[in-house]
């Protein structure tokens, strides 16, 4: 394992800390407030994994981050070169105003 | 239940452009949305529909009382996983207020806007998401008609035909030969019948292992190539024979009750044989005209809408969405985009591009998993895929990737699952 992974897991344990790692129950429905914006839109992509409410354990679960949390996380995943999950091989695909974006909606979505 | 609070408090504060206004919501109240197809593009659509657009009448046309999911269905196949665990019913998306049409769509009138659903029962759309999945091409490959998979089974659709194989399979004496065939390219699930191989291999191996699995392949190249090649021959070794079309792998014929298989060469006798046969779009996509040459279904990018039938959108394994794969993945994620952009567009708002993702896992045994991620953006009118993005596992993998993925591919069917139908 080499220094970024570690560096993005403890990280990772450190949000898990920070927000408690608590289950929100059954989550927000997602998508109820109608929004139909460009965010909405690219944010989609992430429910089909990273379900609200879901009893994840290896998939990072994102009900409790807030969007700079979300960001900084995403950010991870993308900057990561020798990442190895279908994460990171993922995340490189968006750019800045993307990852915003989709952070923000997350966010404003529970 | 839905609460309209957050839809109500939203709309007062118009600020925020994407947001439809309580002008534009009553306009869509008296919208008709038809989805024929519950399976996880058309199931996941109807599902956000609602949310999206409250009072709108939104249509859930499926003949089938419960969903048999394909994902993870290769683990039934080989006794690692309970076909229970692959069923899903309806009654979560009917609570949420979509109407849960059991029945058959049967004819589409494209002019007049109407879904027949057969005895004089029809329903009036103003924008229609056919959701069909694919359907067999009985006359593909000689020999191979539905009543060939009572004994040679597809268990391309996952239900009675992945449990006869299932039962194939746990009959067959040690020793025996298992043989498979996989037609050209397209076809749902492009690594399917490579983790089908795999974990065949992985069920012989651990109990039957003097048998052997042979895979006749009309493609010479396949998803996840290296990393399925390089899987074999270090975890099963020479169980597996893999032959591609240069090696005499073409399966021109197959004749189910002597249980063999013509190649151009050579007739192959085997005691288990499951066909994964050549396909298009499911039929009604045809009677509905959105169709083309070849048997799937050309679509805008952006909004999913049919090229050849206004305000007929079609999502999942049969469109035609290259580089984007036929996967559960995809058409979740398809579905989502293209409810979005209906709301957009029965709201008068224009349709945006935007970007989309697929991670398709596969099974090299119980516990190991390898993965092909894609990004695509919808800019151009079609797919493309974006660059620097995507790929496989390493084929060296850090550490216990191979396990990690397995986790994380548990983790993605009970997530994309709870989406679409809990």
């Amino acid at each position: 394992m080499n220094v970024r992974l570690i560096g993005s897991l403890v990280f990772l344990i450190t949000l898990m800390a920070v927000s408690g790692c608590q289950s929100t129950g059954d989550g927000a429905a997602l998508f109820s407030t109608g929004e139909v914006t460009q965010a909405a839109t690219l944010a989609s992509a992430c429910s089909g994994c990273h379900a609200p409410g879901s009893q994840a354990s290896a998939i990072v679960r994102l009900d409790e981050y807030d969007a700079g949390q979300l960001t900084t996380l995403f950010n991870r995943y993308r900057q990561d070169e020798s990442g190895e999950t279908a994460m990171h091989r993922m995340a490189r695909g968006y750019t800045d105003e993307e990852v915003a974006l989709i952070a923000d909606f997350l966010a404003g979505e529970r | 239940m839905i609460s309209r609070r957050d839809f109500l408090s939203a709309g007062s504060t118009l600020a925020l452009g994407g947001l439809l206004a309580p002008a534009a919501r009553a306009r869509t109240a008296n919208a008709s949305i038809v989805i024929v197809g519950g399976g996880f593009g058309g199931a996941t659509a109807a599902r956000f529909l609602k949310r999206l657009m409250p009072d709108a009448r939104i249509t859930l046309v499926e003949p089938n009382q419960q969903y048999v999911a394909c994902p993870f269905s290769n683990l039934v196949l080989t006794g690692l996983r309970s076909i229970v665990e692959q069923q899903f019913s309806y009654g979560a998306i009917a609570g949420e207020g979509v109407v849960v049409a059991v029945d058959t769509a049967k004819t589409i009138d494209p002019v007049s806007r109407i879904v027949n659903l057969g005895a004089g029962k029809s329903i009036y759309y103003d924008r229609l998401i056919l959701s069909p999945g694919i359907d067999f091409r009985w006359d593909g490959l000689p020999g191979y008609d539905s009543g060939a998979s009572d004994s040679m089974p597809h268990a391309w659709k996952a239900g009675a035909q992945t449990q006869l194989l299932a039962r194939q399979l746990a009959a067959m004496p040690d020793g025996g030969v298992v043989a498979m065939s996989v037609t050209a390219a397209p076809f749902r699930c492009p690594p399917g019948p490579y983790e089908r191989a795999s974990l065949i291999a992985h069920y012989l191996k651990q109990n039957k292992p003097r048998s052997k699995l042979l895979v006749l392949d009309s493609n010479s190249t396949f998803s996840k190539q290296s990393l399925f090649m390089n899987a074999w021959k270090n975890l099963y070794g020479d169980l597996i024979e893999w032959r591609g079309p240069s090696n005499d792998g073409r399966v021109r014929e197959v004749d189910p009750a002597a249980m063999t298989l013509s190649t151009d060469f050579e007739v192959v006798s085997a005691d288990v044989v499951n066909i994964v046969p050549p396909q298009r779009a499911g039929v009604i996509a045809e009677r509905a005209g959105t169709t083309d040459q070849t048997g799937w279904c050309p679509i805008n990018a952006v909004t999913f809408e049919s090229t050849l039938q206004d305000n007929i959108h079609v999502i999942g394994d049969a469109t035609i969405a290259a580089p984007m794969p036929k996967s559960a993945f995809s058409a979740n994620a398809q579905a989502k985009v293209c409810a979005i952009q209906i709301a957009r567009l029965l709201n008068d708002m224009a349709p945006e591009p935007t970007t989309l993702a697929n991670t398709c896992y596969s099974f090299l045994t119980d516990q190991q998993a390898i993965s092909v991620s894609g990004v695509y953006s919808s800019r151009t009118g079609e797919f493309t895929n974006v660059p620097g993005a995507g790929g496989i596992s390493p084929m060296v993998a850090q550490g216990d990737l191979p396990a990690r993925e397995a986790a994380h591919a548990r983790d993605w069917f009970s997530a994309i699952t709870r989406e679409v139908f809990l």
